[in-house]
Formats: structure tokens, C-alpha cells, sequence
């Protein structure tokens, strides 16, 4: 009779014991669950309480945000425009150039509408023969009027060029949002204020001050897509249009040729604005050397009276 | 005769463990080599060692050899059952201690405090001292202990670890220029009524522990408690950092409170990395994801803004760490603007965004075991800092 060999049982147990560890934490893992409170009505409700702080409409707690300002005015940097008369303008603080903007998602494209006046129209035909010749026909007061009231739920945003627009009296201060000097990147705190009051329709115009403060025209367009991309998310329904940059007067370009590529920048601008869908206003053909202030990078307030019926066209306003 | 078919038997039993010892061998590496290399464990939340490059001179120093062995470690076969095999034996045996964390009473998970740097330590204080002093803001750091130090009474015999009251002690001695707010004695007094205090699962504290600390950060910074807040359960399956991190099997799920205020103040929160806007602090998504903790501020950003309604409310200034996101919501609405800034993400200069604004106080928000550990802190001060001593 053969005897149960010892090596046999050791082997056999060893083997066991192995695979019945292993199966109870297979099993351990598979069956158990810890415990959990279960209460799907209190669950419920803080996520609902989640959901509806992630869904509050932007653009009404902006305003909330802005409200009736404080009687202290707590940031350092200088937001309110210097007292300088418009007619000393010298030319503008180009500030050091920062760190680029870091580059966000593309929006989806929007389609306002964007009235593309043809090239046989009348009135075209009169701006530009207006602007060739430098001898334009300045608006009345009471067309001035009817302008602002066009515009009264349109928002000018920018630099001096928009600033221009407010001290020639074309718009008034509820309308024009501006920062002196400062570059697309720093503007986010004049589009809280423009969207604060809620316009329909919101209106770029900035100036050469870019093409110091991006050294690369394509970081311009990066900075100037976020900007507009702030806007949307503050207003949702409004229409946005954004302005050419305008170089410099031929004598200052020769001489600053830093601010002689703005015609780089501008096509970076135009070509990111084709590429997301976002109105882009061509007033490059309103350049007229005679049109320039002395500082070769400001425009003579007879250029703005061109500008604005030209602008409240192409917005269809 | 007998002899020698039990010599055979003998011999057969020796080839077939033999046999068995070398086919294991042989097919546990073949098996290692085979399996291709994972590069996130989602058990352990972290990203896992992928294979070093040789170099001669990183050879020499060591230094690949030092990185093989973690890489073999972590690519290892299955690597997540051995964790949760050995973690199982272990308690079996009585060990209640894995990767650093221990096994305590009433399913509480408890992470050991490690050892402390002095050197760090002291540098880290003087430049929180250096920076209170150079800006003339008042300062205030904000210390949480963690359940290592107010949950000791759970702890496994013989539980070793660095004792957080001490180095509270030894903080307190060398900090000036800010005021310091341990909440130890708060959180002990909770601890005592039987809430629950921290996670069983996770390292950070819970919101009811935040909320009963609010009165006593609220006096350091100098303001008295507007609103009231009420819990809502948004996650009751969550299993934390800890259980992560030790393999050891979970007896309860955690569950995450968000606390409203009686009366909501709207806000603006805007992420200066990403450039995002939103009107939350709070991020629904993560719940559902792999650490719901981040439901706190969507993780941990290097530089929020938030610009609240509140008009009248100051300018605060956040340096912090995890801890701080739960604590947020009772203070948003007490201020007019809040800037947070994680210093371990935060690679701006800090010289810039104070000569922007004007801050009426400066928190430094931390818990003990990041705060003695922490080396990002100081690089983030430093410019500030150095001029107090100029």
C-alpha cells in the first residue's frame, strides 16, 4: 500500500493556503462595499445648491461686482484719465513689454452681423473721396446727436484712440470705456465696467501701444482673442466688432520703426478675427497723412466725424 | 525495494518544486517585461516612475540604479492587488502601519507626521516674518493640526510620529511680524463632543471643522462673523487620499459637506492661469471624479481673484495650501476682493501684484505637516521678504 507521501501533503497545503489567500481578497474586493450614508434627497439638494451658484448669469453679478462704487478707490495703478488737454497729447507711454499672455481655447464662431458696405456705394464713395482729399464735411451738433443716440446701448472700448472719440464729443463717458496707454492684455478692467452696463453691442478701437507691449504680432492676436473671449462670457447676446490698428504717420515711422510694424500686427488681427468668426471693422482705408496730429499717432477730430458714421454702419446701427 | 521508489518520489517531489520555484521566476519577470508600462495610478492618484535613461555618469553616481528600483516598483505586474494583498496580511498580523499611514480606530485612516528639516523650517518662518514686516500689512498665520496631533487618542499602540504640539511651540517661539492662530484647541474641543473632525479616509480636515474654526480665525483677522451657514451633503461615496495612498481596504465612505450662507453675496472668480471666469467657488465636476475633494476651488490654482458684491468688506491677501479650500467660502463674502495663491504653482513675482494693489491683510493659510515640509513658500516670499532686512 503506498503510503501518503509528506513532500505531497506539504506541497498540496502550501498551494491551498496560497489560493485561499488570494481568493479572499479577490473576493474581499469584488463583494464588499464599504458603508456609505445613503440620502439621495440631501444629495439632491446640495447639488442642486452647486449647480445653480455654477449657472447665475455673469453679466448681472458683474454688475452686482461694480455697483455703486465705494467712496475708496482701493487699486494703486492710475485708472482715471490724466487732465491733460487733448491738443498737448504727446506721444503715448509705450509701457515695457510683459510676460506673453498665455494662449485659451478657441471660441466657437459667432456671425454678427457685419454690414459690408460694397465698393460702389455712395456713401463709401463720399467718405473715402472726403478722406483722400482731407476736406471732410464735419458733422452738425444735432447729427452728433442722432450718432449718440444710435449708439446709446453700444460700448467703445480701447486706448486714446477711443479716448479721442469721447474728448471731440462724439460719444459721452457712459459710453466710452478707455485706459491711456495701455495695451489690449491690460484693458480687462475697462470691458467690466462697458459690460456692467449691459450694452448690446460692444466696439474695439486701440492703437499702437501693442506693438511694444507683444514682440510678436502673433501674441497681439492671442491677447486681443482672450479679451473678446472675457466679453463673451460677461455678455453673452452682446455683438462684438473690433477695429483696425491704424499705423503710424509716415514721418514717425520712419523714426520709430517699432511702431512702423503695426501693419504686422493689424493683419495678425484681422486674420484671427476671420478665423473665429468675429467682425472685424476695416477702417485702414481712412489713413490720410494730412489727418495725423502732431504726434503722428493720434487722428484730427475731423477724421472721427468719417469714423463714427462709417463704424455705426458697418454695426447696422 | 521500498527505498528505492521512495528515493524516487523523494527526487520526483524535488524536480517539481524546483520546477515550480523556477517557472515563477521565469514567468514572473517575463510577465514584468511584457506588460507595458502605465504611466497614472489612479488607486494611488500619482503618476508612476517610467524608465530612466542610462547615461555613464548617471550610472556612476547612482542615481539610475536609485531610479531602476523605483521604476521596477512601480511597473511591477498587478501592482495594485500585491499593494491591497500586503496591506490585508499586514493587519492581519497586527501591523497597522502601511506607507506611512496607520490603521486606526473606528475606520479612521491617520497619516504619520514626518520628520522636520529645522533648517527649512526656520527659513520658511523668516520669510513670513520678513515679508509681514517689509509690506507693514497685518499678517496672520492661520495653522491647522492635523488628526495625527488632535486625534492621538485613535491611534494604534506604539504609533510613531513627530509631535505636532511641540512643533506648534517651536513656530510659535520663532514667528514675528504676524500674528499666529493654532487651531488646535478648537478642533480638540470638537473632537471631544464626538464630531468628526477629519476624514476616515483622507487627509483633510472636514467642513463642520472649518465652520467651528471660523470664530477664531475670524478674531485674528480682525472681523466678526456676518453670516451664518448651513451644511448640504453633495458627495457621500468618497474615498480619500489616505485609502489611496495605504492600500488598506475602507470599512465607511467618507462624506463631503458644502456649507451656504443665510444670505448669498455674489462673486466673480477668475483663475489668472487659465484666464477663466466663473461665478463659483466651488467645482461640480470634480465630485464625480477622481478626488471629489477638489470640489474646494477645482483643485489648486496658482493665483485666484475673487471680487465679491460686498462692497464695504477689505482686501485680503491668501498664501495657502489644501486645507485653506474648504475654509474659503466663510470668508468670501466678508471681503471685497480675495487674492489666493498656491505657492508650490505660483511662479509669477509676487513685487508686481503688490505695488497693483492695496491689501488690508495678509492670511497664510496651512496645515502642520505641509507647513513644516513646505520649501515653496520661501521662494515665493523672497523679494519681498529679503528687503525687511536691508
Amino acid at each position: 500500500m503506498r503510503k501518503r507521501n509528506g513532500h505531497s501533503r506539504e506541497f498540496s497545503l502550501l498551494m491551498g493556503s496560497l489560493l485561499l489567500i488570494i481568493g479572499v481578497v479577490i473576493g474581499w474586493s469584488l463583494f464588499f462595499r464599504p458603508l456609505s450614508t445613503t440620502d439621495p434627497a440631501a444629495l439632491a439638494e446640495g447639488l442642486a445648491y452647486l449647480e445653480q451658484l455654477e449657472n447665475q448669469n455673469a453679466g448681472e453679478v458683474n454688475q452686482l461686482i461694480l455697483g455703486t462704487p465705494s467712496g475708496e478707490d482701493h487699486t494703486k495703478s492710475s485708472s482715471q484719465p490724466e487732465e491733460t488737454p487733448w491738443e498737448d497729447l504727446s506721444s503715448e507711454d509705450i509701457p515695457m513689454s510683459d510676460s506673453p499672455e498665455e494662449s485659451s481655447e478657441p471660441s466657437s464662431p459667432e456671425s454678427p452681423s457685419l454690414e459690408l458696405i460694397p465698393a460702389d456705394d455712395p456713401q463709401l464713395l463720399s467718405w473715402k473721396s472726403q478722406i483722400d482729399s482731407a476736406s471732410i464735411t464735419t458733422l452738425t451738433e444735432e447729427e452728433r446727436g442722432a450718432y449718440r443716440s444710435r449708439l446709446s446701448s453700444c460700448a467703445l472700448i480701447g486706448d486714446s484712440m477711443a479716448q479721442a472719440a469721447l474728448e471731440y464729443g462724439f460719444l459721452d463717458s457712459a459710453h466710452v470705456f478707455y485706459r491711456r496707454g495701455y495695451a489690449i492684455g491690460q484693458l480687462g478692467d475697462a470691458i467690466r465696467e462697458a459690460a456692467a452696463m449691459l450694452p448690446s453691442t460692444v466696439i474695439f478701437f486701440t492703437g499702437l501701444n501693442d506693438t511694444d507691449y507683444y514682440a510678436e504680432p502673433a501674441l497681439y492676436a492671442e491677447a486681443y482673442l482672450e479679451k473678446i473671449q472675457e466679453v463673451k462670457f460677461l455678455l453673452p447676446d452682446a455683438r462684438i466688432f473690433v477695429c483696425s490698428m491704424l499705423p503710424p504717420s509716415d514721418a514717425l515711422g520712419a523714426t520709430r520703426p517699432d511702431l512702423a510694424r503695426a501693419p504686422l500686427y493689424d493683419e495678425a488681427l484681422r486674420n484671427m478675427c476671420s478665423e473665429k468668426g468675429i467682425s472685424y471693422i476695416d477702417t485702414s482705408w481712412m489713413v490720410n497723412q494730412a489727418l495725423y496730429m502732431g504726434d503722428g499717432i493720434h487722428f484730427v477730430s475731423s477724421f472721427y466725424d468719417v469714423w463714427i458714421q462709417y463704424v455705426t454702419r458697418c454695426m447696422g446701427l | 525495494m521500498k527505498m528505492r521508489t521512495q528515493k524516487r518520489k523523494d527526487r520526483k517531489y524535488m524536480i517539481l518544486w524546483g520546477l515550480s520555484f523556477l517557472l515563477l521566476l521565469f514567468c514572473g519577470s517575463v510577465i514584468n517585461l511584457l506588460t507595458p508600462d502605465r504611466a497614472l495610478s489612479e488607486t494611488e492618484k500619482r503618476t508612476l516612475t517610467a524608465l530612466p535613461e542610462l547615461s555613464i555618469s548617471r550610472f556612476i553616481s547612482g542615481s539610475y540604479s536609485a531610479e531602476f528600483e523605483s521604476y521596477a516598483s512601480d511597473q511591477l505586474f498587478a501592482r495594485d492587488f500585491f499593494i491591497r494583498l500586503q496591506s490585508v496580511i499586514s493587519l492581519a498580523m497586527e501591523d497597522k502601519e502601511s506607507q506611512g499611514v496607520y490603521f486606526a480606530k473606528n475606520g479612521y485612516l491617520i497619516e504619520r507626521m514626518d520628520p522636520v528639516d529645522e533648517d527649512n523650517l526656520t527659513r520658511t518662518l523668516e520669510h513670513v516674518s520678513g515679508f509681514a514686516k517689509a509690506t507693514g500689512i497685518p499678517s496672520t498665520l492661520v495653522l491647522v493640526p492635523n488628526a495625527i496631533g488632535v486625534c492621538s487618542d485613535l491611534l494604534p499602540a506604539f504609533a510613531v510620529s513627530e509631535n505636532q504640539a511641540h512643533w506648534m511651540d517651536w513656530i510659535a517661539e520663532r514667528l514675528s511680524g504676524a500674528a499666529l492662530c493654532d487651531l488646535t484647541e478648537p478642533l480638540m474641543a470638537l473632537a471631544e463632543k464626538g464630531e468628526q473632525v477629519y476624514y476616515r479616509t483622507d487627509h483633510h480636515w472636514t467642513s463642520l471643522a472649518a465652520y467651528r474654526c471660523l470664530p477664531a480665525v475670524a478674531k485674528a483677522l480682525g472681523f466678526s462673523p456676518t453670516y451664518t451657514y448651513s451644511p448640504l451633503l453633495v458627495n457621500n461615496s468618497f474615498s480619500g487620499s489616505l485609502a489611496a495612498k495605504s492600500g488598506y481596504p475602507i470599512r465607511e465612505y467618507d462624506s463631503i459637506y458644502i456649507y451656504a450662507p443665510d444670505t448669498e453675496i455674489p462673486y466673480m472668480v477668475t483663475d489668472n492661469t487659465s484666464h477663466t471666469k466663473s461665478t463659483s467657488i466651488y467645482q461640480l465636476d470634480a465630485l464625480s471624479g477622481t478626488d471629489p475633494y477638489t470640489v474646494f476651488l477645482g483643485g489648486n490654482p496658482a493665483h485666484l481673484t475673487i471680487q465679491t458684491a460686498n462692497r464695504e468688506g477689505g482686501r485680503l491677501l491668501v498664501f495657502k495650501d489644501s486645507y485653506f479650500n474648504c475654509f474659503l467660502p466663510f470668508l468670501v463674502q466678508e471681503y471685497a476682493e480675495i487674492d489666493i495663491i498656491d505657492p508650490r504653482y505660483y511662479y509669477e513675482d509676487i513685487q508686481m501684484l503688490l505695488y497693483e494693489k492695496e491689501y488690508d491683510s495678509v492670511l497664510f493659510f496651512y496645515n502642520l505637516n505641509t507647513f513644516t515640509q513646505d520649501t515653496s513658500l520661501a521662494l515665493t516670499l523672497e523679494g519681498v521678504a529679503e528687503e525687511a532686512e536691508n
